[in-house]
């Protein structure tokens, strides 16, 4: 793996990772991007779900991989006294912990922030979950996707001729709350820095969520009206939708902001009736009529590729953008260019290729330094080189 | 519990990690979530809106259905918090202005088409040169560089190019996008995230740094396991419900009186469940052995596992699945929401007057900071309302001399 000589912004701080699953990894792998020393410790008994339940195949997961670059990995049993006691003496020398365990498990293990704050004053620790630690869900077994439902996002997120929940298949909320888990902990970093002090953060992944989804809250509590799932259309902008092309399963998405994108959008596609019909030339007439423009749009659209829409309209300055899969993006001339791909060795898999770093530093950019470690790989390594701990 | 900021109480007393840092946010919605995080963390956020407003306050709904420039609920949302001066950038003396202010600042957020602030003398390269440790962040649909930079987007089309709606919705309905602003939210996570990276770095270095964010990466990272998938086996993840295939039969399902999300993943979530639902032959049938199996198995499995979650009423079922550690919400719909039990008890919802719109509630910064969590939440800013005391205070001007820049059209 090639490294630049380039510093990284974050090269001074230790991280240690009781973490497991994704939001937790996901956060500290924010910070291992961009330099931090991040130590995930692992037990041996019970390696990271993630991996899988066939050990011969546990450091061959690509799910885990997703999770775990530029780290290093301990292989620590955690309820031997003596492991605990390195694991102290780990956190006299680190900087940050990020935890995402089911409340109490952390106090179980003699790493709650009580503790920990004893044997260092200035660490910071952030505890990720679903529900939080308190209230009458706080300590709920939960997953990303129970998070959706919670929320109202599933609900909402639908066509409005189902009557039933569909929501999507996405994890997102355990993205979303890892980049929230990483930001929290960077805060508490960066206060550090100004004040010396450490903190304890403790922060619901639920509400995370939630806090997308304000306007629908208001709309409630304040009109009184209940927010209806609308599928793809928009509440203010017409035309707005999703709309299929030639090919199996190829869409593109399609949206008019407003009057002057509209006056664009009838020359892209050769309307010009439309262009001067003063019914259509505000957005509350289109909203109107949507439905028939919907279905000239479609017959317009299903003679062309995904791609072919995309770039008409955008070449009239018309927001219109593919419904990309995997295939697409990888494949994608643009995210090729800025190099977003990021092909991951590894020591026993074949390269795969992988979501880059979206921040963009112009001085001090992210770096691939190690790839995804297998169980146990660095326990030596830290206990030899960091701890100075004789491993019998 | 007090959930209103009143004399002498201030935001330090939570967490407040941007306390004294001034972020001067001249973007669009594409910006808002960025600026929204850092302001509920103590930052001085100046929003810089064109003399009409910013976009967002033009998008419904509109507090009892009466559209002003102060009554969006989405402008309420996202801009609590924050501070509002006018400014018109297109004009010389707009971004003579803005340059002066930039001295001021550690931060600013934008999110125009590429190029455009470079047009304008107000690109990085330019105001790094007036203040050498600003911190400027670029939040886009496609970034930067490449292509495709100066494509233009909406929050359906970014989230659309960015890969989550392909894998959104039913296999028999076109693909479905996601409700609100998530991308640009995702986005906005991402910039926070990495303006604090630079605010470290630049503590060490004194220096400032451009952050190129775009928004399509930004929805590509939260794609789970879809991309790697596709390049390891050549899987394609297509649509298929509220669950992946490789996870049914976990999934939503009706009790009598409405929906639960109900997951009993893990070898010790099913066991729970199969001897809660008293049905030995589902533990012993090797059809159903373990995940695999049971994904590949999944058709006969629901309709049994529906059967059982019929009898109950929702909230008996949540509570006992949940004895059983077997994770389980409810489906809410936003008034359930609002109701919710753990929302109410954790001040998730936070009552706050504003000045014109009156009582509303915003939701709370999600964290919890020595045991505290009710935040103080300030309403968002009526149209300029900070333009006399930010120019006087940063630039020393009068408010004669904003009234003459005012009429002018400069503010």
């Amino acid at each position: 793996m090639k490294t630049s000589k380039k510093k990284l912004p974050l090269s001074n701080i230790r991280v240690i990772e009781l973490t497991e699953q994704g939001v937790g990894p996901g956060a500290g792998k924010l910070l291992a991007d961009f330099g931090a020393e991040s130590i995930r410790i692992e037990s041996p008994q019970r390696p990271d779900g993630m991996r899988g339940p066939i050990p011969e195949r546990q450091n061959k997961s690509v799910l885990f991989n997703e999770f775990n670059r530029n780290k290093k990995g301990m292989a620590l049993n955690l309820k031997e006294s003596k492991n605990q006691n390195i694991l102290h003496e780990l956190v006299s020398i680190s900087d940050l912990v990020i935890e995402n365990f089911s409340p109490g498990v952390m106090g179980r293990l003699a790493m709650d922030y009580d503790t920990i704050s004893k044997i260092n004053p200035s660490i910071v620790m952030v505890s990720l979950s679903g529900m939080g630690h308190s209230g009458p869900f706080g300590k709920f077994a939960i997953y990303g996707p129970n998070l959706m439902t919670w929320s109202g996002l599933t609900h909402l997120w639908n066509h409005p001729d189902i009557d039933f929940p569909v929501g999507s298949q996405t994890y997102h909320p355990d993205f979303f709350a890892a980049i929230f888990g990483a930001y929290l902990a960077l805060g508490g970093l960066f206060r550090r820095m100004a004040t010396g002090h450490g903190c304890y953060i403790e922060a619901p992944e639920g509400e995370m969520g939630a806090s997308s989804l304000g306007g629908f809250y208001m709309q409630y509590l304040k009109n009184k009206q209940e927010p209806q799932p609308i599928g793809n259309k928009s509440t203010h902008m017409a035309p707005h939708g999703i709309y299929k092309c030639k090919g199996k399963d190829k869409w593109v998405s399609i949206a008019v902001r407003n009057d002057k994108d509209w006056q664009g959008f009838c020359k892209a596609i050769n309307q010009k009736g439309w262009a001067k019909e003063p019914g259509l030339s505000t957005a509350s007439g289109r909203l109107k009529e949507q439905n028939k423009l919907d279905s000239k749009i479609q017959s317009w659209t299903k003679k062309q590729s995904q791609t072919e829409v995309t770039e008409i309209l955008q070449s009239y300055g018309v927001p219109a953008g593919e419904v990309m899969g995997p295939k697409e993006l990888l494949e994608d001339a643009h995210t090729n260019h800025r190099k977003f791909w990021t092909k991951t060795e590894h020591p026993l898999m074949k390269p795969i290729r992988m979501e880059g770093q979206p921040i963009g530093l112009s001085r001090t950019p992210w770096q691939l330094r190690l790839p995804p470690f297998m169980i146990g790989e660095h326990t030596e390594e830290i206990l030899r080189d960091l701890l100075a701990v004789d491993e019998s | 519990m007090k959930s209103e900021i009143s004399k002498g109480e201030t935001m330090s007393d939570i967490f407040d990690p941007m306390s004294g840092i001034r972020v001067l946010d001249v973007s669009d919605l594409k910006g808002a979530y960025c600026t929204k995080v850092l302001a509920d963390q103590g930052a001085s956020v100046v929003k810089v809106e064109p003399p009409d407003g910013d976009e967002t306050r033009y998008i419904p709904p509109f507090a009892n259905d009466k559209q002003n420039l102060e009554s969006s609920l989405w402008f309420a949302h996202y801009h609590a918090n924050k501070e509002s001066i006018t400014l018109n950038m297109e004009s010389d003396e707009g971004t003579n202005l803005l340059k002066q202010l930039v001295e001021h600042a550690d931060v600013l957020v934008e999110s125009n088409t590429p190029g455009a602030m470079d047009k304008l003398g107000l690109g990085y390269k330019d105001l790094s040169k007036i203040n050498p440790s600003l911190i400027y962040a670029s939040i886009t649909p496609f970034g930067q560089t490449g292509p495709r930079k100066a494509f233009e987007g909406t929050e359906l089309t970014t989230l659309a190019t960015g890969g989550l709606t392909f894998e959104s919705g039913l296999p028999d309905h076109p693909p479905c996008t996601a409700p609100a602003y998530m991308s640009y939210d995702f986005a906005g996570i991402y910039a926070a995230a990495g303006i604090t990276v630079c605010l470290i770095e630049r503590g060490l270095s004194g220096e400032g740094q451009h952050i190129d964010l775009s928004i399509q990466e930004a929805v590509a990272a939260t794609t789970d396991i879809m991309i790697p998938a596709y390049d390891n086996e050549g899987l394609e993840l297509t649509r298929n419900g509220f669950t992946n295939t490789r996870l049914e039969p976990a999934g939503l399902y009706k009790c009598q009186d409405g929906w639960v999300c109900f997951m009993p993943l893990r070898p010790t979530q099913w066991d729970a469940m199969v001897e809660w639902m008293d049905n030995p032959e589902l533990l012993q049938d090797p059809m159903f052995l373990d995940m695999m199996k049971r994904s590949e198995n999944s058709d006969i499995l629901k309709p049994i596992i529906q059967e059982f979650v019929e009898g109950f009423k929702r909230e008996d079922f949540l509570i006992q699945a949940q004895e059983r550690h077997i994770p389980t919400t409810l489906v809410n719909t936003i008034p359930d929401f609002v109701s919710d039990p753990h929302v109410v008890s954790e001040n998730s919802l936070i009552k706050t007057e504003h000045p014109e719109i009156g009582t509303i509630h915003l939701t709370r910064p999600p964290y919890n900071v020595a045991g505290k969590n009710s935040f103080p939440m300030n309403p968002a800013p009526l149209l300029g309302q900070h333009n006399n005391k930010t120019y006087g205070e940063l630039l020393g001007l009068t408010s004669d001399q904003c009234a003459t820049l005012k009429s002018a059209g400069t503010i």
